[in-house]
């Protein structure tokens, strides 16, 4: 799984750790998504494209074979 | 490059390993330069911990922005994690000490100054708390006196760090098995040919530092 944390976070302003208390987790964990060694619960995962006013699928991005 | 060293430092590290062990018995073994070695480490690890206690603090206290933010939080993260690492192997070493003045060299002095060590470690160990607090002020960090506080811990990760802990786990799990097998075969030979308690107190110290050192380091460098 791929994200595009990192380039919405750029876009929107927010760093690591602003994002992290936005999405109420932890900015290891931001990191870990970020350098792609954690995929997030659904939970998590909604949330965080919530804040960008995503759809879930533009944030974390699948190979097809994933699915 | 890097392999190749690793490769002949281990194989170096085993065949000492293996040769203490062998001729453990047949060492003239000085207990006591010992002793004093295990308080040199103690000290050491001591002061990195003190070191590492300021510098949570000082991060803690900085007011910063943008990327500036997370590199500080990075950083502190890191340094809670050397602070945890050298104060559980320094509680480790002292206890160590302890066993061995007391078994091996029945010093009062040596005594009194290992349970001196391992009181100022343990207090050291208890201000993991104040150092966590430092690292994430956000949130509840339970009191060392509730009962609950292992579990309270767990229960404010959140799933990503759970997730790393569980990585740390498991391999702190593998080596568990894998060094406590090997020490209950080197205690055996040993007790073979001599009945001292030593050895073991050793190897189980050993097991000890290994273990907590994997888990430690694998949440360290996530």
């Amino acid at each position: 799984m791929k994200s595009r944390l990192k380039e919405l976070r750029a876009r929107e302003g927010y760093n690591q750790t602003q994002l992290a208390k936005t999405a109420k987790v932890s900015r290891q964990t931001i990191s870990l998504i970020e350098r792609e060694e954690y995929m997030p619960s659904l939970l998590i995962a909604v949330r965080i494209a919530r804040i960008f006013n995503e759809p879930v699928e533009n944030v974390f991005l699948f190979e097809e074979e994933e699915l | 490059m890097k392999g190749i060293m690793r490769f002949i430092l281990g194989g170096a590290a085993g065949f000492l390993t293996a040769y203490i062990v062998l001729n453990f018995s047949d060492l003239d073994f000085a207990t006591d330069i010992f002793v004093i070695a295990l308080f040199v480490i103690t000290a050491v690890l001591m002061i990195i911990s003190l070191v590492r206690y300021n510098q949570v603090k000082k991060l803690s206290e900085m007011t910063l922005t943008g990327d500036e933010e997370d590199e500080a939080n990075a950083s502190m993260y890191m340094k809670y994690s050397d602070y945890s690492l050298c104060v559980h192997s320094s509680i480790v070493v002292s206890v160590l000490a302890l066993s061995l003045s007391i078994i091996a060299m029945e010093s009062i002095f040596f005594t009194i100054v290992s349970i001196v060590l391992v009181v100022i470690n343990c207090l050291f160990g208890a201000s993991m708390f104040r150092v966590m607090r430092y690292a994430s002020p956000e949130r509840k960090i339970p009191e060392l006196s509730d009962p609950n506080s292992p579990k309270d811990i767990l229960d404010i990760a959140d799933d990503g760090e759970k997730d790393v802990m569980l990585i740390g786990l498991n391999k702190a799990y593998n080596v568990l098995n894998t060094t406590l097998i090997l020490a209950i075969i080197f205690a055996t030979f040993y007790s073979i040919s001599n009945s001292s308690q030593i050895f073991s107190i050793i190897a189980m110290s050993v097991v000890l530092l290994l273990v907590n050192g994997k888990y430690l380091l694998a949440v360290r460098n996530k």
